[in-house]
């Protein structure tokens, strides 16, 4: 026995096929609306880093590594870099510290201290950079015998 | 970089502003008087 779709002429077939996936474009999880997506950029340019942190790189920058992830609602800025000591208060108050920084003595205040950073940007520190594992370890796991 | 928090000899300074929908943290090794080091991260939504 012949398919059905061999009896039908092939306008018919066509119209068939394409009503089928224009159905499933509107049922499927975009509800029919444009998916827009963003990929991060494999290499950011000082101008990505500028416009998407918002920030304005100092002269004196060098050995910068960045993630620079545009997002589409989120947007996020990974950055390193290093620079001469006399840039860095004219650095900070561009970028929105305008008071001095203190020191840092909380693992919780290292950005990025929880988040896995560095497999988004390898020059990253890993969290047993910044402290010493036994630090960050819970007294309830230790005083497990 | 090498447990940079329990290094007496190294000088780490940090902020953070934090926002609705809005991010932005900073850390400065100073260790070098030469050359200072920025780690900084930006969230934005």
């Amino acid at each position: 026995m012949r398919p059905i779709t061999s009896r039908l002429p092939k306008f018919v077939v066509a119209f068939l096929v394409g009503s089928l996936i224009g159905c499933r474009a509107i049922l499927g999880p975009s509800q029919g609306a444009p998916i827009v997506t963003t990929t991060p950029k494999p290499t950011p340019t000082i101008s990505d880093i500028e416009k998407y942190a918002r920030l304005t790189m100092p002269a004196s920058a060098r050995d910068i590594h960045a993630y620079v992830d545009p997002g589409f609602l989120d947007s996020i800025v990974i950055l390193t870099f290093k620079l001469a000591p006399e840039d860095l208060p004219a650095f900070l108050a561009d970028a929105g510290y305008p008071d001095p920084l203190q020191p840092v003595w909380n693992p919780l205040a290292i950005p990025g201290y929880y988040d896995n950073f560095r497999k988004l940007l390898p020059a990253w520190p890993s969290r047993a950079d910044w402290v010493k594992p036994s630090r960050t370890r819970h007294a309830s796991c230790s005083a497990q015998r | 970089m090498g447990q940079a928090l329990e290094d007496p000899t190294r000088l780490l300074f940090g902020a953070e502003v934090n926002e609705p929908g809005f991010y932005r943290a900073i850390a400065v090794d100073k260790t070098d008087p030469e050359l200072h080091l920025v780690y900084l991260v930006h969230h934005e939504a």
